[in-house]
């Protein structure tokens, strides 16, 4: 038997075109993976400047006590620091006495200018005693214009000398014994007492 | 005889592909040129990935999609989430969106019911 060519192919197309029909089902078992970026923790922010540091011998502050001009009143602005100053002093009972000594610049008479640096010492001294300091561990005093940190006749020199300082007079003594590793030279305090 | 067979039947197929300006695939090649196409849409599913992350950096697991390929267009159509999915809703829908009208190109002479599984993980 021949088949002819044109029967041939209709044959065909019949048997592909129903199977390109049927609906294929696909179903892939591996996922697509999808690995999305966590975003970077934000940076601490940069530790501000202490305003207040305490030394072997002061409470250095790093920023002007402001008085009204010409007066003993402190300016509301110099508050925080004040207080940062008595949390200092509470948290470090070691510190048993402090002077808080008041300069003036040279703006004035000897004598006006002395007795402001008294009255700004003790303004200071009343604050601080207000917000819990024990009086006991305060002294003021009034140095004038007498003990000017820059002698130039310039405002920047004359800004630098008005100044109220805090000068730790009495202080317990502490001793820390450490012990050092030989071997990774790591410091390990082992005793302290006073 | 046979011989003639062989050749008509190839030449049928041809005709008839050509005819109608796509292909046949075997399922393996299916399911793969299909991923491939999905595969495209991968960096705008990375972008909504990220914008999660952002506010839970923990945010993670699998969405599962069903849809359907037409046939001779590669159109896919009908996307849905499967409830299985472990993601959050946000995931689902983006995927949804990002894929929904894709074509694959050439298209198949055969429709397609689809199944595929992304898996968000935080690098």
């Amino acid at each position: 038997m021949r088949i002819r060519p044109r029967t041939l192919t209709l044959l065909a197309v019949a048997l592909v075109l129903p199977a390109a029909g049927c609906t294929r089902i696909l179903n892939d078992a591996s996922a697509i993976t999808i690995s999305g970026t966590p975003p970077a923790p934000p940076e601490p922010e940069p530790e501000k400047p202490k305003l207040v540091e305490v030394t072997k011998d002061a409470i250095v502050i790093h920023e002007k006590i402001q008085f009204e001009f010409g007066k003993a009143d402190i300016k509301a602005a110099s508050h925080g620091l004040l207080n940062e100053i008595v949390s200092i002093m509470q948290a470090t009972p070691q510190i048993k006495k402090v002077s808080v000594e008041g300069h003036t610049d040279d703006v004035g008479s000897n004598k006006s200018n002395q007795k402001l640096s008294e009255a700004r010492a003790a303004s200071v001294v009343k604050y601080l005693t207000d917000k819990g300091v024990e009086a006991s561990r305060l002294t003021s005093v009034g140095h004038g214009e007498e003990k000017p940190l820059d002698t130039a006749d310039t405002d920047e020199a004359r800004a630098k000398n008005r100044r109220v300082e805090f000068k730790i007079v009495e202080q317990e003594e502490i001793t820390e014994t450490y012990k050092v590793d030989p071997e990774t030279g790591e410091r390990k305090a082992v005793e302290t007492g006073n | 005889m046979k011989t003639h067979i062989k050749r008509f039947t190839t030449f049928a197929i041809c005709t008839a592909m050509f005819a109608s300006g796509c292909i046949l695939r075997s399922t393996e090649d299916y399911t793969r040129d299909v991923r491939a196409e999905l595969e495209t849409k991968n960096g705008d599913i990375r972008s909504c990935y990220d914008a999660q992350l952002a506010s839970d950096p923990s945010v993670s697991g699998d969405v599962v999609v069903t849809f359907k390929v037409a046939k001779k267009s590669g159109t896919i159509t009908d996307v849905a989430v499967d409830p299985s999915s472990t993601a959050p809703a946000a995931l689902s829908d983006c995927i949804a969106t990002s894929i929904d009208g894709l074509a694959l190109d050439p298209g198949d002479m055969a429709p397609a019911e689809a199944t595929y599984t992304y898996r968000f993980k935080a690098g």
